[in-house]
């Protein structure tokens, strides 16, 4: 079963071992390497990779498509050497306000990004680079305009002049430093977080993690290996000139990153080492290296969509996995499993809960949800008008309703993805009517979608850790240092990951391969542990059965009746009638964005609810087709 | 600076107003039948700008000759994009949209290098096709190449505008704007249409160049900002809206005009580039944009 995985601690663990061989081979550069000329254009290439590390963080890992880092390099670079050149000071100062005025430089530039989407926010940033020559001309009397600014003092530390190789040796220190944090950060918590905003916007949101927030996290951290990078050049090349930073560095960090294979721990060293050949080779303002870096990008795009790494990885891993007994077929959890498992989930339940579970009254009010007035416009189309809902503490709800009725914007209204136009909504007692989204998780709500929203790279297990991540501390020093207090959150995380993963009953064999090569009714599945992985008060599903077979319908009646008898209240929207009748406790019809009638389904149902349902218990099947 | 120095600003804005009008067109009408942003569309621009400076200067051609060869040029230009960088992306790529604005910027870099090896990077001055001596609108003098400029941008920009509303062909062109799968229902070959509106596009791009020659000079080193102004046009004035592009790229040829004369050269660029993230910040589909893309139901995200 962790065949896969070990696979990938193996593979992950052997490219450690050859990433240090590498910095220790080249540490060794500067014991044959002659001429300082030499040295330097290596310190130039060093700077270069350190900011693709950067731009994979990013672009690779949070999908965050920004192309603007040769302005950070170019406004550390400017910062740092004006402040040694012009007032001369030295590295201690000069290197906080270059990496300050960078960062700060990178915040603005990616700024558009929390509200601009897609390949129009790539344009946004990638045009800021050629914002920066300008006003280097225009503050000639500092940067030199168009001659360049001259004149920085030769880097010192404790008082003696650090020679070529020792400043290439601090370059490679700062590279391999960049490259580690990179690394402890997307395996930590922030990792899940970060690839949640890539594949899974509204999943992450769902489950309460802070779009925004992550994104000005991702900006700054994104920043900082370029704003070094900036400071480097600038001591390195003792001159730095406006058109050391232009599109086609843009461009290089951009072909570089793609070819490699974006979001993977290689690929920006492994795309970035053909480039910076080409460029020192032909010379990085020839023709010839824009041809290059233009064609390079162009085919490299249509040839490897996902770069070259992940296309090496996939052969490797498929050649390992062909052996016997690879492909394990599905064997579901064991019973005493699941057993085991949901009694763990339930203490940590109860716990988490505030000791609430099943007995009503957590605030005193016997109900979970109640939503008044709700309504919703689009245009001229009244999708909800003045829905008023109760719902019980610890109950299973079933809402039913012809298509268009108002099911799903009723989900979204109550989950923040829809803000209501009039009306109040109350979650245990608070009111979170115009609350964003991942407050209103934090309030207790876990939800599932129409179309499964999952991390496709992520295994089951890593999807539903997903769900825990919010609730963590942000500890993002923790977690760039591998500290023992994230490993520590990462091994409680996956605990009660495996927890919930048994108590939704996913077949084994589903914990270690990628969501995405899990079929769709186990996808639903995991999308539900994610939800209630976190244990939440409220639980919403939107049409959770669609696309599953009988077997698989009848588990998921099944695991919702268990997860509200350890204390959860469950709304589900579905259309199937037989579904809804065997496992829920209590039907609400929609009608025309208003809840027509309500019907225990213990008692006798009212006609109305009866006509829309066309159900006759006696002559239809419980496992019956669609209504 | 004096009134006259400001509205010298205004005049040369709205002239080059014409021309980013229709670099935003273009851009529009490829982005709207297949919902590429190609990049490479400064690179036609720039071109054409420097057969302007072949044709009319070192060869000695009469303007209509040299107009007509040089849209055959775009409209070539303009396929080769699509065949190159976008038709290999249908139906490979993840996201079609992330892809081609990768495989166009690769392009139009690809591009633009090789004309610096053809062309050389000097920047030649093309005379303009009429007089030089300034016509006086009460005190500010006016170049007659700027009449021409923004008679000759309001001509292409009505002209393609009947083209769109009055033809068969424009009426199946706009279907595929609107809803490209739609009008696959109807039987319409969107594919066809896709691969005219690059064609389109490029001959608009071209004479844009062309037009523009005269005041910019024949340089190969225009190609980022032209494409930058154009998408500027297109951003503030509304994804996909033609009457977004028409009134981006008249706000994008003011700042262009004004600001050197009230400010400085040098803050052009930079101010362009702040009024975009402002206007993107406050309304993310641009001024007359709607929230679906090119103001169809269909929640298209780019």
């Amino acid at each position: 079963m962790a065949q896969h995985s070990a696979i990938a601690a193996r593979t992950a663990t052997t490219s450690t071992w050859i990433a240090i061989a590498l910095i220790l081979l080249f540490a060794s550069i500067p014991l044959v390497s002659g001429g300082s000329f030499a040295l330097s254009r290596y310190i130039v290439a060093l700077a270069y990779v350190i900011t693709a590390i950067g731009v994979n963080l990013a672009m690779g890992y949070a999908g965050e498509f920004v192309l603007g880092h040769p302005v950070i390099i170019g406004v550390s670079a400017y910062t740092a050497g004006i402040l040694s050149a012009r007032l001369g000071w030295s590295i201690g100062a000069t290197l906080p306000c270059a990496i300050a005025t960078g960062v700060l430089a990178g915040l603005l530039i990616m700024s558009p990004g929390l509200r601009v989407r897609g390949w129009y926010y790539s344009l946004i940033t990638m045009f800021a680079v050629l914002v920066l020559p300008p006003v280097a001309m225009m503050a000639k009397p500092w940067t030199g305009g168009e001659d360049g600014l001259t004149g920085i003092k030769a880097l010192t530390l404790f008082g003696e002049r650090v020679p070529d190789w020792a400043l290439f040796e601090i370059s490679l220190l700062v590279l391999a430093a960049s490259w580690w944090l990179t690394d402890n950060f997307v395996r930590s918590g922030w990792g899940h977080r970060l690839r949640a905003l890539r594949d899974a916007r509204h999943a992450a949101e769902s489950v309460g993690i802070d779009l925004t927030h992550t994104r000005l996290v991702v900006y700054v951290l994104s920043s900082v290996p370029a704003a070094f990078a900036g400071v480097i050049l600038a001591y390195s090349t003792r001159f730095v000139g406006a058109d050391m930073f232009g599109i086609n560095l843009m461009l290089m960090f951009l072909t570089g990153v793609v070819l490699g294979g974006p979001g993977t721990r290689w690929g920006p060293v492994i795309g970035m080492a053909p480039l910076l050949f080409l460029s020192f080779w032909v010379g990085p303002f020839s023709p010839y290296n824009a041809i290059g870096l233009g064609v390079g990008l162009l085919v490299g795009t249509l040839l490897f969509p996902d770069g070259v790494m992940p296309a090496i990885a996939d052969a490797l891993l498929k050649r390992r996995l062909r052996q016997p007994n690879a492909a394990s077929g599905g064997n579901p959890a064991r019973p005493s499993e699941i057993a085991a498992s949901a009694a763990v989930f339930g203490e940590q339940y109860t716990a988490r809960s505030g000791g609430g579970g099943a007995t009503p009254g957590g605030h005193g009010d016997a109900h979970i949800l109640r939503a008044s007035g709700v309504t919703k416009h689009f245009g001229g189309n009244m999708a909800l008008a003045g829905v008023e809902f109760n719902m019980r503490r610890g109950a299973l709800v079933g809402l039913v309703g012809p298509n268009g009725s108002g099911k799903s914007t009723f989900l979204n209204a109550i989950s923040g993805f829809l803000r209501p136009d009039a009306g109040s909504v109350q979650i245990d007692g608070r009111n979170t009517a115009g609350l964003p989204v991942h407050l209103i998780s934090r309030a207790g709500i876990g939800r599932t979608f129409q179309v499964p929203q999952l991390v496709e790279e992520f295994t089951a297990i890593e999807n539903i850790e997903v769900g825990l991540v919010a609730a963590e501390p942000h500890a993002i020093v923790s977690s760039l240092l591998q500290l023992p207090s994230t490993r520590e959150r990462a091994r409680a995380r996956r605990e009660r990951a495996v927890a919930a993963f048994h108590l939704v009953g996913l077949p084994d064999s589903a914990m270690d391969i990628p969501a995405s090569s899990l079929p769709l009714g186990l996808k639903r599945i995991v999308e539900v542990g994610r939800a209630v992985v976190s244990a939440p008060r409220l639980l919403l599903l939107d049409e959770p059965a669609a696309g599953l077979n009988d077997a698989e319908r009848r588990q998921l009646g099944q695991l919702l009746q268990k997860l509200r008898d350890l204390g959860m209240s469950v709304l589900v929207v579905e259309h199937n009638v037989p579904f809804m009748m065997d496992f829920c406790e209590e039907l609400v019809l929609l009608e025309a964005g208003q809840v027509s009638c309500t019907a225990m389904l213990d008692e006798p149902l009212p006609e109305r609810l009866v006509s829309y349902l066309n159900y006759k218990p006696t002559t239809v099947p419980a496992s019956g087709g669609n209504a | 600076m004096t009134f006259t120095a400001f509205m010298l600003g205004v005049v040369s804005g709205l002239a080059f107003a014409s021309i980013f009008v229709l670099i935003a067109l273009s851009l529009t009408m490829v982005l709207a039948a297949s919902g590429v942003f190609n990049f490479a569309q400064g690179t036609i621009v720039m071109g054409g700008t420097i057969l302007a400076y072949l044709f009319a200067v070192k060869l000695g051609w009469t303007p209509l000759v040299v107009v007509s060869v040089i849209l055959g040029v775009g409209v070539i230009a303009g396929l080769l994009t699509h065949f190159l960088s976008v038709w290999p992306a249908i139906g490979r790529a993840k996201a079609f949209a992330h892809t081609t604005v990768l495989t166009t910027i690769g392009l139009g870099t690809a591009a633009n290098a090789v004309i610096v090896l053809l062309f050389g990077g000097e920047s030649f001055p093309v005379p303009s096709f009429v007089t030089d001596d300034p016509v006086r609108l009460g005190s500010v003098p006016i170049r007659p190449i700027y009449i021409v400029m923004v008679l000759s941008g309001a001509a292409l920009t009505l002209i393609i505008d009947r083209l769109i509303r009055g033809t068969a062909l424009g009426h199946m062109f706009r279907a595929t704007l609107e809803d490209p799968e739609g009008a696959l229902l109807y039987g319409i070959d969107t594919r066809k249409i896709i691969t005219l509106s690059f064609g389109v596009a490029g001959a608009l791009s071209a004479i844009a160049g062309f037009l523009v020659a005269p005041v910019i000079h024949a340089s190969a080193f225009t190609a980022h900002d032209l494409a930058f102004y154009g998408f500027a046009g297109m951003a503030i004035g509304g994804f996909g809206s033609f009457a977004g592009a028409l009134v981006g790229g008249v706000i994008v040829g003011l700042i262009y005009g004004v600001v050197p004369v009230v400010l400085d050269p040098h803050l052009t660029v930079p101010v362009m580039w702040l009024v975009v993230v402002a206007v993107l910040l406050v309304r993310p589909s641009g001024l007359l944009g709607t929230a679906g893309l090119f103001g169809s139901a269909r929640l298209r995200e780019v």
